[in-house]
């Protein structure tokens, strides 16, 4: 950082105006046309001060070893590499830093940065300690002390230290989301509110298109602290539908975070506000079902509603919660992952021995949910086909599958639901090794088929891999 | 030094400026006029005519006569011209030849360099195929400039004081741009461009000839579109009444004897108000407000900061789009530059800046983007056609920028590096500019080996990639030409001759068949002709693994 205020030729203290003068000055004299080596580390320069501007500030300098070039080659390598992404090079380095320059702070502070980055908690907590008890001034620390706290898991500590750090002065956006959550967790659901009301007004409305993704948490946390404990909840209303309307244009890629605050506006509005939420919940609805409509997961509200629903039993909610979250227009491709397997499995097994008890059920979903059914068609088509002996085939066939996964996530409710179950499968194992020769009776599913657990992947992806 | 023009290649017309006397000059054509149809044909005697002589044929030889050729760049369609058949780019290059033709009478000096624009949103290889034309007209084409950067640098070079963010709307004949630059003290400094490759004056034409062909239909049952003469003259007439429609609330159509059926002349009689005409092409306008989104957002300003909005092209003067602009930005457009000059007096000085005649230090400085993202394919949990970004659009270029990726299986030896140009986040439906293999990595487990991938985009749109083992400091890379040559493709098509043919044919044919109904897909293309090249060659070791990688490849398609 140091280095790139040098490369432009300014005062640490240059506010952006004068960062842009000095920038367009520089690169008159050397213009991609004539030097183009010179102006990429210009531009370089000047596309990281501005976006430090961006961020909120410091107010204060860090440390430095005196008069020691090798220690800010350090400092500016170790933020590089944490531009890059690499934080656990740039914790190594850190880490050498402090070595070798007896705990300078300017060391210190990125060491803790990069202990959080790297998931390192406990050792980013007792950094932030330290640089607390060094420079009980700094504010800052005080308040990154609390998130690590926080984030660590020391409930108290935290909500002590947050408090601290608030006390002194400390209103940046995250602080203040985070304190809330602390709040929050230890059911101190005044205070939670009083801080999120405070964020929400602190932004001015110029800013609100830099802050969508802060302020859209901090009003989804007003809505869910509202459930806990009711509160005069209009006035938050208000101030939402009228932010939601100035960003309208912008919401692109929040959609998650927009039907978060759907479903717990609904939430506050079926518990007792109805009027008066009902024009922030028609506004929420036309941005999901108008403006967003692309990307917008409308099957999680369907969940949700259909969560709400009593004519469904708890087996059918379950199975609905685990289908949907293997549906990738409703979540992100990450989500597909081992664990979201399992739990269509379990869902499907518990299916299989309930069935056909549920055939209502499943009717009703078909005519109010149809988007829900369409998400697990694959497998109530299973189920509806699998009678008599074929459904124990079955059973037994996704039950080997189940048994591995089951050892590893321990989580499942097929045990909880059919106990007896459990040694069934032993047997089931022994059996078919005494009798030699397994004859099939369903259909053999071809690896590159659709797996019938209804993941939607190849059969040699998903069940039958390995 | 050599005199370098600038040339504004446009759908519909084509101008030329020079740099001369401290500001840019239109150049006169041999009619004596600034602006050159873009038309091409051939006249009775079998000589090609380009511009107004070519116009002028138009209504009575539409067979010999071809225009708005700048659409079809970048494709593989051929046009008809009387007998033969020509290539965008070579149509595209006579044009050029005409423009080096008269500007060497004008200047009275032989013209070999130019500066030739393109929309911004122009993509790859539609910038390779202008730099072809340019060069088959011969020039040495010293730099391609995006038509609304053009624009501004001569919009700059006359308030080289101020200090503002301007949006350049281009909406010309066949091509939608904008971009938004920042102003300040004489450097411009472009944030962000997008655009719609097929957008333009040309739609609102044929929306309005669908319209009236369809009424010719219902009064007289006539199907009109398949008669060439009739549809030349009612093409005429309706960009005559689109031109009307800006300036009058109404026009009347009259083409007597359009068409004769059974000895029976049949005329077309109709009257178009404007408001009709904005019905007609009003969701084509709204088209233009995506591309307007994704540039505020890219560039992080937004609509109310913006201090100018300019216009260039010539379906700017629709009245529709200029109160469009007007209502989506709550700001009146500027009529600073001349809509229609603007572009090659940009680039005039795009030139001079090139010959040096501009001094950058104390004159007019410009700095532009990428306008497409570059990345490279990576496995990405189950997907392993992940588009890994390294450059994303609208980064000012020339830039550098480097990341990390490690082995994904154990014992992995080599990584292919496929380098992708394009919007989305799978890899298959972006287009790969380039490949590489890196091989000799350290035989260890997964993720335990590092390649730094690192990209370098440069002013005249190089991209070098290269890819460095991070343990053993072991490098490979590839220079991908963005503007320039394309691959220079040997003629491949005796391969049957090679003795290793019969071991391929089926391959090849299951291939060539498949690539039928898949006429756009560039790689199984590309993989088809490596095949054909290694058997050619009669390289078996390559000619397998191309084999297999283009069976896979159309196997994962199916």
């Amino acid at each position: 950082m140091r280095k790139d205020y040098e490369i432009l030729g300014i005062q640490e203290d240059a506010d952006e105006k004068k960062i842009k003068r000095a920038y367009f000055k520089l690169i008159r004299e050397y213009s991609p046309e004539k030097n183009p080596e010179r102006f990429q580390e210009i531009r370089a320069a000047y596309e990281r001060l501005l976006e430090e501007k961006d961020k909120p500030k410091h107010d204060f300098q860090l440390e430095f070893p005196e008069d020691d070039s090798f220690a800010l080659s350090m400092f500016d390598q170790i933020q590089q590499l944490l531009e890059e992404g690499d934080y656990a090079k740039a914790l190594l380095t850190a880490q050498e830093g402090i070595k070798y320059y007896q705990e300078a702070e300017c060391f210190l502070y990125m060491y803790a940065r990069c202990c959080m980055l790297e998931g390192k908690n406990g050792k980013g907590v007792k950094a932030y300690e330290k640089l607390v008890e060094r420079f009980p001034d700094k504010l800052f620390y005080k308040s990154e002390l609390a998130k690590a706290y926080h984030i660590r898991g020391y409930q108290r500590k935290a909500y002590a230290m947050f408090q601290t750090a608030y006390k002194e002065g400390e209103r940046e956006i995250d602080f203040l989301n985070l304190y809330s959550h602390c709040c929050y967790d230890r059911e101190k659901y005044q205070e939670s509110v009083q801080i999120l009301q405070e964020l929400v007004d602190s932004v001015p409305a110029e800013k609100t298109n830099q802050m969508i993704l802060e302020l859209l948490e901090a009003y989804t946390g007003l809505f869910m602290n509202c459930m806990a404990e009711p509160y005069p909840v209009e006035d938050v209303a208000e101030k939402c539908c009228l932010f939601l309307e100035q960003i309208e244009d912008q919401l692109e890629g929040y959609e998650e975070q927009i039907v978060s605050v759907l479903l717990f506006v609904r939430l506050v509005a079926s518990r007792n506000h109805g009027k008066k939420l009902k024009r922030l919940v028609d506004k929420l609805k036309e941005l999901v079902s108008e403006v967003l409509p692309d990307n917008m997961p409308t099957e999680m509200l369907d969940v949700f509603q259909m969560m709400e629903d009593d004519r469904f039993s708890e087996l059918m909610k379950l199975t609905v919660k685990a289908f949907m979250l293997l549906d990738d227009t409703a979540f992100p491709r990450d989500s597909f992952d081992e664990y979201a397997c399992f739990m269509q499995m379990d869902a499907f097994l518990c299916q299989l021995e309930a069935w056909p008890k549920q055939r209502k059920e499943l009717d009703l979903l078909k005519e109010e949910y149809p988007d829900l059914y369409e998400c697990g068609i694959d497998v109530w088509d299973m189920v509806r086909r699998c009678t008599g002996e074929n459904r124990q085939y079955m059973i037994e066939d996704v039950l080997a599958e189940y048994l591995r996964m089951e050892a590893k996530f321990q989580c499942g409710h097929y045990y909880e639901l059919y106990p007896d179950r459990r040694c069934h499968i032993e047997q089931i194992q022994w059996d078919s090794q005494e009798e030699g020769t397994f004859v099939r009776k369903d259909r053999k599913i071809g690896r590159n088929e659709p797996c019938p657990c209804g993941s939607g992947k190849k059969y040699k992806n998903c069940c039958g891999k390995g | 030094m050599d005199t370098i023009i600038g040339i504004d290649l446009g759908t519909s017309t084509t101008e030329a400026a020079v740099y001369q006397d401290g500001k840019p000059v239109l150049m006169l054509n041999f009619d004596g006029r600034e602006v050159t149809p873009s038309i091409v044909g051939v006249d009775d005697t079998g000589n090609i005519i380009v511009g107004e002589k070519a116009e002028a044929q138009l209504l009575i030889a539409p067979e010999r006569t071809v225009r708005e050729v700048k659409r079809l760049i970048g494709t593989d369609e051929l046009v008809m011209i009387g007998k033969r058949q020509y290539s965008p780019v070579e149509i595209s290059a006579m044009i050029l030849s005409y423009v080096r033709t008269y500007a060497g009478t004008y200047l009275g000096e032989d013209i070999t360099r130019a500066v030739i624009s393109v929309p911004a949103y122009f993509d790859e290889i539609q910038r390779q195929e202008t730099m072809e034309a340019g060069r088959a007209a011969g020039f040495m084409v010293d730099r391609i400039i995006n038509e609304p950067t053009a624009a501004a640098l001569s919009y700059g070079l006359e308030h080289m004081d101020e200090e503002s963010y301007v949006l350049v709307y281009d909406l010309g004949g066949g091509t939608f741009d904008v971009t938004l630059l920042e102003m300040f003290e004489g450097v411009l400094e472009v944030k962000a461009s997008s655009g719609d490759n097929k957008l333009g004056g040309k739609d609102f034409d044929e929306r309005l000839i669908q319209y009236l062909t369809n009424r010719f239909q219902e009064k007289h049952g006539i199907d009109l579109t398949k008669d060439l003469y009739a549809m030349a003259r009612v093409r005429d007439e309706a960009l005559r009444c689109k031109i009307a429609l800006s300036t009058q609330e109404e026009y009347t159509i009259q083409l007597p004897v359009l068409t004769v059926k059974d000895e029976v002349p049949y005329a077309m009689d109709e009257v178009l108000t404007r408001a009709k005409f904005e019905e007609l092409i009003q969701d084509l306008v709204e088209r233009t407000h995506e591309p307007i989104k994704v540039v505020l957002s890219d560039s992080g300003i937004s609509a109310g900061e913006l201090d100018k909005i300019l216009l260039v092209g010539g379906s700017t003067r629709v009245p529709l789009v200029r109160r469009d602009i007007e209502a989506y930005f709550d700001k009146k457009p500027e009529a600073a530059v001349d809509p229609d000059y603007a572009v090659a007096q940009g680039a005039a000085i795009q030139a001079a800046i090139i010959s040096g005649l501009i001094d950058e230090s104390s004159e007019i400085v410009m700095t532009d983007v990428n306008p497409y993202t570059l990345g490279v394919r990576a496995i990405h949990g189950y997907d392993d056609e992940y588009m890994s970004v390294i450059i994303p659009r609208n980064k000012t270029i020339p830039t550098t920028k480097k990341q990390k990726f490690y082995t994904s299986w154990d014992g992995q030896t080599e990584a292919v590096i496929e380098v992708y140009q394009g919007e989305s986040s799978c890899v298959r439906y972006n287009h790969c500019i380039g490949e590489f293999v890196l091989k000799g990595i350290p035989d260890r487990a997964a993720g335990k080996e590092a390649i730094d991938v690192s990209f370098t985009y440069n002013q005249n749109g190089m991209l070098h990639v290269t890819g460095k083992i991070v343990s053993t400091g072991k490098e490979a890379s590839i220079e991908i030409n963005m503007l320039g040559t394309k691959e220079e493709r040997e003629d491949v098509s005796d391969w049957k001759s090679s003795e290793l043919a019969g071991e391929y044919r089926s391959a090849v044919r299951r291939a060539e068949k498949w690539l039928k109904n898949h006429a756009e897909d560039k790689r199984a293309e590309d993989l088809l002709y490596y095949l054909k090249r290694a058997v050619l060659e009669e390289d078996e070791e390559q000619a397998e693994e191309f084999e297999e990688k283009l069976l896979y490849y159309i196997g994962e398609q199916q």
